[in-house]
């Protein structure tokens, strides 16, 4: 059969586009005019396909996957203050979403209290909750079922105490800790890659992650106490095949350091799970979901001898590209998103969420909230893909994109292997210099119409658009404020300084640090508190600013 | 400021926020084009700005502010550079800052400010005509 | 004979198969939920390569632009030139109509799709006692060939491709003759006209029944005459559109779409051979209008399907030997059926899958519905948008890489197989009734189609088809959140137009014009040769149809 041959006179007898350069996808890839079965010729479906819920799980990782339970429709949750947040949960639960999403405002995720001075004219932004103390997290965490309910922290350096809180909210409660299920985002690997919201150096990071994972292993079973995360990879300039490789190794390497910690691999690995960007480009992106399944299934089982089967199951969330959304037309995004959705969904996606038609000038608004809700019910109930699992199985195209893309990923992992690991990757630029010429790149075929954006590029419109931020309540930081000076007042000052000195002693030995925390917290210790005296300790992380 | 030499701009982010994708791809452009680019960083403090500013005799000053900050941020920087002398520099910068606030922050002397889907030759043109005076 | 995988790997891979389905998949609860495709086709949790195993990838695949067609109609598909854009457009006065068009081809449209009113669907005057409220509604009004002049005014008919959809051969007949007549008189050739017509006489008999409507066996004549002209006079015109959309829009299956289509056309093919036409001189311009509708998958399938069905046909049944001839090419519209009024936003996120649902089908040109679609005639808001969403689906989702690159899919295959199965047996059932004519004429087709209708309104009222905002996710919605269309004022002005014209045209060439007509009927000829120099006169499309009402009678379809 010759597929070649046919291949080669459709290239040069057909009317071509100028360049057959120009079909590339986002990850650079050459694509071919036609995939024919001689392109996966080499394919050995049992090896390489499996079924689905059994290794190497590039098919699905459950058994009956949509069929019997469809996909987590996690829509984010937060809003400045701790309790109209928690009124926005509410309403978005009884809008049909299955689970929450909760970020922080920028002064939590920098570590630093509503009173710190340079949280000033931050406090409650970007569609963050501000959070301080324990009070917060009660508010917070009001009237919803702590073991029904899966919360997602998009929570990072500070979650060691987001988690603390957590815990101590919950034994108040009198739910006991193993039935919390849930999710700490927790990936400090990628803050160093591509987020920037570290604080110490990476090796006492990898500490706190490590104390983390043997907390959760022995109390909270049920927790996910690393979201792996790919998104931010992806948001600051990293290809398709690049988030996945650098995902999948930060991966391993979380698997190494639990190992280290003196962790059983299959005791933890389970609990592992992923966070994904999904592109704009759609079968790419299908083929970057498996490939990540079977790449993940197979080093847990050859390098790291998993037994159980669960700690060889990639477990993705994902998330609709928010950088490929345009300001101009607004309405243009409903169909980005929807066509990124369908895509998470036919990469077998765990859970999704949908960004809202107006991300590009504002936090959503209840309305385009539930617009963004609504596509994932209608790919869910009306489209009918959800009949039969993994079904571009087989497609010539998507099994050759997907064993290219793992093909690809394994040279990333010989780089970034040679310079030594991850963490002396992060340390030589390696991370920072490929995101940035990958970013550069992107801006340069936008503005060399290389790439095109609908209505920014191309059909562009003279439009009278504008930056909706957010109307927060201006009494709203000062408000915050106040209430935590009172609580700073009103607290056991003894108790306090005993608490944070028990800190200060443990992070200078070994122990786990969260039987530490949990203490501090019930006693009404700030967040900017614990890593205040965190810092002295550990000291403070500067990057080498490569652009 | 004598004509002929390349301009020295400073490039920051002042602020908790983190994202640093789009400041440095304006970095990166700004020095292709051929200016003096000094990358001040992430997490930087309205002062520690002014002063780099000052200490390397730039010409303009471009912020990244993503988070919402700016009318506080902003007029911190317009007020020291006032005390400092320093009021020739240019301050210019990008982010999610909405109309009404840009009327407001250039009426306090902000150049510009240039939000989502602005090409950057459009900075670069700016920043060449501007400061060619 | 090409199989992909050896027998001892299929056999393997099925015991595997069963294996997994009995220890591993079977639900805990027991009895399992039947999963179907929205046309009822069972889907099986799992496809693997067992279950195309019987496959012949050269026979029954192959290659784009070769047969069987099925991966696609052109060698170089998306990469080569993308889908056509064409949007529909048409409502109040030509006047109005005119001035869309020219928005439309300004903001990137490539083509042009236009819709007319009720009333000249139908075959009637706008001022027509029948047809007065319904003036301006549902497309443009047209009455005379100035209406058709000024409806294409400032437009470069010779360049751009033009889309009428005349619905019915009795709109058709006389509105594209208007269209030809038109061109003549601003002296572009006929054999330069790009363009396509509807002109499907199901759609007259058993879609969108009207008032006095010709006979089933007439309306086919009146659908025939236009393509044998078109045929002879303008070559690069697609005189007919077989309309599966519409018939999908009642109610009818996927695979009842495809067969109902492939059945019209076969019908026209032997009655212009019968004429004396070679095949390879008019198939190559059938063309074909079908639905994308919600089941993502199954619609896919079904435009694979309906390609190699086609070819089959063609080549083993007529013998055609031009490859033009055995191309199936289609323009799809996505379901309007499919919207919603409530929660109208939400219409957004379904017609872009559906969308896209064609173009990985490999459809020629695509018309996606605006927002609004259940509510009204779309606004320029709705229209820019659906516009943006073939632009997005083109320039930014990539999937114009590669061609058909879904083939291969263990589960795409061999649903294409299923509908494949499906559309053959009604095929055979309507051969076995003498052709589709008659069983247009003895109503089987009215009750296929409303079987299938109420079977789908059924499985919404039960929730067994759930849509969103409709039986699941309901809201309270106090108002609609946008501008709804309103209908520009189009009576009174076409009423002025018509009263002029009477007065300044020559009667008697219109009552001769007339009579030719009646002749032409009573011997049979090519009506559409005569209504061409007829509409010249400045006869009214309601006079021209009227005299065809007077020769053939009007025909009271069955009742269901």
């Amino acid at each position: 059969m010759n597929n070649q041959k046919a291949t080669e006179t459709i290239e040069s007898g057909g009317k071509g586009s100028s360049g057959e350069d120009s079909f590339k996808n986002l990850s650079g890839f050459k694509i071919k005019a036609l995939y024919g079965p001689e392109d996966i010729s080499h394919l050995n479906p049992e090896t390489d396909l499996g079924l689905p819920g059994e290794y190497p799980f590039t098919r699905g990782i459950h058994k009956t996957m949509y069929r019997q339970r469809p996909w987590t429709i996690r829509q984010l949750g937060s809003l400045d203050s701790p309790s109209r947040a928690n009124e926005r949960i509410r309403q978005l639960l009884e809008m049909g979403a299955t689970g929450i999403s909760l970020c922080l405002d920028m002064p939590t995720i920098m570590g630093r209290d509503s009173d710190d001075p340079l949280a000033e004219g931050e406090v409650g932004s970007c569609g963050g909750v501000a959070i301080d103390s324990i009070e917060d997290m009660r508010n917070l965490l009001e009237g919803i079922s702590l073991d029904e309910i899966s919360i997602n922290f998009v929570s990072n350096s500070q979650s060691s105490v987001i988690l603390a809180m957590f815990a101590a909210v919950a034994e108040e409660r009198h739910v006991p800790l193993e039935k919390l299920t849930g999710t700490m985002q927790n990936d400090i690997l990628k803050e160093y890659q591509a987020q920037k919201s570290f604080y110490f150096p990476p090796r006492p990071s990898m500490r706190l992650t490590t104390d983390t994972l043997s907390f959760c292993n022995e109390h909270m079973p049920r927790f996910n106490p690393i979201s792996i995360s790919g998104y931010h990879l992806a948001s600051a300039g990293a290809t398709p095949v690049q988030e996945l490789a650098f995902t999948l190794a930060n991966g391993f390497t979380y698997v190494e350091e639990g190992i280290g910690a003196g962790l059983s691999v299959d005791s933890f690995a389970p609990r592992l799970s992923f966070f994904f960007k999904v592109h704009n480009d759609f079968f790419e992106n299908i083929a970057k979901f498996r490939a990540a399944r079977r790449i993940w299934a197979k080093t847990m089982r050859e390098r790291f001898k998993a037994k159980d089967r669960r700690s060889c199951i990639l477990r993705v969330h994902a998330q609709t590209s928010g950088s490929s959304l345009t300001a101009h037309q607004a309405e243009n995004n409903i169909i980005r998103v929807t066509t990124q959705a369908l895509s998470a969904v036919l990469g077998g996606t765990q859970s999704l969420h949908t960004n809202s038609f107006d991300e590009a000038v504002s936090i959503p608004t209840a309305r385009s909230e539930k617009l963004a809700l609504r596509t994932q019910q209608i790919i869910a109930r009306e489209s009918g893909v959800i009949n039969t699992i993994d079904p571009l199985a087989g497609s010539y195209y998507v099994e050759a994109l997907t064993n290219q893309m793992e093909t690809e990923c394994y040279n990333y992992f010989k780089e970034i292997e040679n310079l030594g690991g991850v963490i002396s990757a992060i340390e030589k630029g390696y991370y920072a210099r490929i995101i940035a010429d990958s970013a550069f790149s992107y801006q340069e075929e936008i503005e060399k119409r290389k790439r095109t954006v609908v209505g920014l590029n191309e059909f562009f419109e003279e439009e009278d658009i504008d930056i909706e931020l957010r109307k927060t309540d201006p009494g709203f930081e000062d408000e915050k404020v106040s209430g935590l000076t009172e609580l700073k007042k009103n607290r056991d000052q003894a108790l306090v300084k005993a608490c944070l000195n028990d800190i200060r002693e443990v992070s200078q030995g070994s122990n786990n640090l969260m039987p530490a925390l949990i203490k501090a917290v019930k006693s009404y210790v700030t967040l900017g508190e614990i890593i205040g005296v965190m810092k002295g300790v550990f000291g403070e992380y500067r990057e080498d600013s490569i652009y | 400021m004598s004509k002929g030499r390349k301009k020295r701009i400073l490039i920051a982010k002042p602020g908790l926020d983190g994202h640093d994708r789009g400041v440095k791809v304006v970095a990166r452009a700004l020095r292709n084009a051929g200016m003096e680019v000094i990358y001040a960083g992430l997490h930087q403090t309205p002062l520690q700005i002014v002063n780099a500013a000052i200490d390397e005799d730039v010409d303009a000053i471009g912020l990244s502010i993503l988070s919402g900050a700016h009318n506080t941020i902003f007029p911190k920087i317009i007020a020291l550079l006032k005390d400092r002398g320093a009021s020739d520099i240019l301050v210019f910068g990008g982010g999610t800052i909405p109309k009404k606030d840009l009327e407001k922050l250039k009426s306090l002397g902000i150049g510009e400010i240039f939000t989502t889907g602005t090409d950057t030759h459009a900075i670069i043109d700016y920043l060449d005509r501007t400061l060619e005076r | 004979m090409s199989r992909l995988f050896d027998n001892s790997v299929i056999e393997e891979i099925d015991r595997e198969k069963n294996r997994w389905h009995k220890q591993v998949y079977q639900p805990a609860e027991g009895v399992e939920k039947v999963f179907e495709t929205l046309s009822g086709i069972p889907v099986e949790p799992l496809y693997t390569p067992a279950d195309t195993a019987g496959m012949d990838y050269l026979n029954d695949l192959g290659f784009p632009g070769e047969e069987p067609y099925v991966r696609g109609v052109h060698p170089t598909m998306y990469r080569g030139r993308t889908w056509t854009l064409r949007q529909l457009a048409g409502f109040g006065p030509p006047e109005e109509t005119n001035m869309r068009y020219k928005f439309l081809l300004k903001e990137g449209a490539t083509g042009i799709n236009g819709v007319f009113d009720y009333p000249t669907l139908r075959g009637f005057d706008s001022t027509d006692p029948f047809a007065r409220a319904d003036a301006g509604r549902g497309g443009v009004a047209i009455d005379t060939i100035e209406d058709m002049r000024i409806l294409f005014d400032g437009i470069s008919i010779d360049k751009i491709s033009s889309s009428l959809v005349t619905c019915q051969p009795i709109c058709n007949i006389t509105v594209q003759s208007m269209y030809f007549a038109n061109a003549q008189m601003r002296n572009v050739p006929l054999d330069k006209l790009t363009g396509t017509s509807q002109n499907d006489f199901l759609m007259e008999t058993v879609i969108t029944v009207a008032p006095e409507i010709l006979p089933p066996k007439f309306s086919f004549k009146l659908s025939c005459d236009a393509i044998e002209y078109c045929t002879k006079h303008v070559p690069r015109w697609n005189p007919i559109s077989f309309a599966g959309y519409n018939y999908r829009e009642a109610g009818c299956s996927a695979a009842q779409e495809v067969a109902f289509v492939i059945a019209n056309a076969t019908a026209c093919s032997e009655e212009l051979i019968r004429r004396g036409l070679d095949v390879d001189s008019f198939a190559p311009r059938l063309s074909f209008f079908l639905s994308a509708h919600s089941d993502f998958f199954e619609e896919i399938a079904k435009y694979r399907a309906a390609r190699r069905i086609w070819f089959r046909i063609m080549k083993e049944r007529f013998g055609a030997k031009d490859p033009r001839s055995l191309r199936l090419r289609f323009h799809v519209q996505t379901a309007g059926v499919a919207l919603t009024a409530q929660q109208p936003l939400n219409n957004i996120s379904r017609a872009a899958y559906h969308a896209l649902s064609a173009v990985l089908g490999g459809a020629q040109s695509v018309h996606i519905d605006g927002y609004d679609e259940a509510l009204c005639t779309p606004t320029e808001l709705s229209s820019l948008t659906a516009l943006r969403t073939n632009q997005i689906l083109q320039l930014e989702t990539r999937v114009t890489h590669t061609i058909d690159p879904l083939g291969g899919s263990y589960f795409v295959e061999t649903l294409t197989n299923k509908v494949e199965e499906e559309t053959l047996r009604l095929l055979d059932e309507i051969d076995g009734m003498g052709g589709i004519v008659k069983a247009g004429e003895t109503g089987w087709i009215h009750k296929e189609i409303s079987n299938s209708a109420y079977e789908y309104q059924q499985a919404i009222e039960s929730g067994k088809m759930p849509i969103v905002g409709v039986n699941c996710y309901q809201m309270e919605e106090k108002e609609l959140p946008m501008e709804l269309f309103e209908v520009p004022e189009t009576l009174q002005i076409q009423e002025q137009k018509l009263k002029k014209i009477r007065n300044e045209r020559n009667g008697a060439q219109v009552q001769d014009a007339l009579d030719a007509v009646a002749q032409c009927c009573e011997k049979d000829g090519n009506l559409m040769e005569v209504i061409v120099e007829a509409v010249k006169t400045r006869a009214t499309q309601g006079e021209i149809s009227g005299a065809l009402r007077s020769s053939y009678g009007t025909w009271e379809p069955p009742l269901f």
